[in-house]
């Protein structure tokens, strides 16, 4: 594999938290601990495209912690990958319905190493219905929220961005995308109280 | 002020503390007002993580296309390497003897390979063994219709494409690209580096450029079709040389080769 930078963990957080490098943090992170996941998930009832998976949800995970405020370096970002693996492959065994003698151990691990984690991590259910409701918005939507929400643009530069006539035109479709997905929420049984408890245990 | 707006302020702590207590205490006595409080705030998070979740795939992609290849060629590798088993007979007439005898002969299979690769070497070839012709994502919402032009591309109508192209009155990025892609799909090659080199001024113009890494890839074959050789091996080798650029797979050591070798003959 091409050698990449070699980012220390604090240029690590830094790139995520401050969103300007994240592709190269990303990439680092995969190149130095992609085959050791996948190894876990290999060694314990699992297949290269269960390994694809889980790493791409560890990797949210991580990138919404520091983005979040909620990792400060307390222990190492292998360490925490590592925890996060692990918590999301227990819990992708389990609605498999697996319950084999392996799985058990696995549970007995978590509960005595991980249950600090769970505190202050979205769970894989929640971040998994949280995508997915993303993923429900059309390309306009997803690219003005995007750029709203997450990369903190003010209206005027994310007019400078896209082709939207003026201002208040990008307004006005802005506040119809939120609204469709107030809808999608809304109209989906049980999806608001199961992820608003999640986001409240996490807060 | 607009519900949704007021509320978006509250979880933002834009409002004052007065204006806060208000909303607070209207929250306390209206559920409906206290659901789509809740609604926002779920939508809020769901763009966040739906934001992570595209830059994390982007970043999948990217390496599991290298691990891919790398792994492919290591079981080339590893399987070429158990070709020419020793016998006892070749101990016995010296292992250097075998070796430069199995080092010869591979040299003058590679020279008469190298030979005839040059003799047949064609460019239009390449192009069809490098071209993937460009695909429009199909996850839409249903806010979102597509463009005459979009839906004409995605119908396989290229002259149709070209033909609403010309009756726009201002072109945006994604209507210069996709015209590009049509000439392109119609071999019309200078035509479609037109539009594709309009792809580009416009996006120095912006932070976020549109269509991008397609741009360089299809421009790189846009080239090859055109027999430009020498503009093609320019921006195919810088491909080649980036591993996070996403067409970075598709372009491989022994095709620079032949572009340059056509790029001699040219």
């Amino acid at each position: 594999m091409t050698t990449r930078n070699i980012f220390t963990d604090a240029e690590l957080v830094q790139a995520i938290r401050d969103k300007t490098d994240i592709n190269r943090a990303l990439l680092f992170l995969y190149d130095r601990y992609y085959r050791l996941l996948e190894r876990y998930v290999l060694t314990n009832s699992g297949n290269e495209m269960d390994a694809e998976d889980l790493v791409q949800e560890v990797m949210v995970s991580l990138v919404d912690l520091v983005q979040q405020g909620k990792y400060r370096g307390e222990a190492s970002v292998k360490s925490l990958l590592f925890t996060l693996a692990r918590n999301h492959w227990i819990t992708m065994l389990r609605k498999r319905g697996s319950d084999t003698k392996r799985n058990e151990l696995f549970e007995n691990e978590r509960i005595h190493q991980e249950d600090n984690v769970s505190a202050y991590v979205l769970d894989l259910d929640a971040q998994q219905t949280l995508a997915a409701l993303f993923e429900r918005l059309g390309t306009a939507c997803r690219t003005i929220l995007t750029l709203f929400y997450y990369h903190n643009l003010s209206m005027k530069e994310i007019l400078d961005q896209t082709d939207y006539g003026s201002e208040q035109v990008l307004r006005n479709k802005k506040h119809k995308c939120l609204k469709d997905m107030i809808g999608f929420v809304q109209s989906t049984p049980g999806l608001s109280e199961s992820v608003r408890d999640a986001l409240q245990r996490t807060c | 002020m607009e519900t949704i707006e007021k509320l978006g302020h509250y979880l933002a702590n834009e409002l004052s503390p007065e204006e806060a207590a208000a909303l607070e205490r209207e929250l306390a006595q209206d559920a409906t007002l206290q659901q789509t409080l809740d609604s926002l705030q779920i939508s809020r998070r769901a763009v966040q993580i739906g934001a992570i979740q595209t830059e994390v795939r982007q970043a999948h992609d990217q390496f599991m296309a290298q691990l891919r290849a790398e792994r492919i060629e290591y079981d080339r590798k590893s399987d070429g390497a158990t070709i020419i088993p020793l016998s006892s007979q070749t101990r016995s007439i010296g292992l250097l003897g075998w070796v430069v005898r199995v080092a010869a002969g591979v040299l003058l299979v590679m020279i008469g390979y190298g030979s005839y690769q040059m003799a047949t070497l064609d460019g239009q070839a390449i192009y069809n063994e490098k071209f993937v012709s460009y695909q429009l994502s199909t996850t839409r919402g249903t806010d979102d219709p597509p463009s005459p032009l979009e839906a004409r591309y995605r119908a396989g109508n290229f002259a149709g494409v070209i033909e609403q192209a010309g009756r726009l009155p201002v072109k945006q990025i994604p209507d210069y690209f996709l015209t590009g892609m049509a000439y392109l799909q119609l071999k019309q090659y200078q035509l479609a580096l037109t539009e594709l080199t309009q792809v580009q001024q416009a996006n120095r113009q912006r932070i976020v450029p549109y269509f991008a890494p397609e741009t360089e890839y299809y421009q790189a074959l846009t080239y090859l079709g055109a027999k430009q050789y020498r503009q093609a091996y320019a921006r195919l080798e810088t491909i080649y040389k980036d591993p996070s650029h996403p067409y970075h797979m598709l372009v491989t050591k022994v095709d620079l080769w032949k572009i340059r070798a056509l790029s001699w003959k040219e």
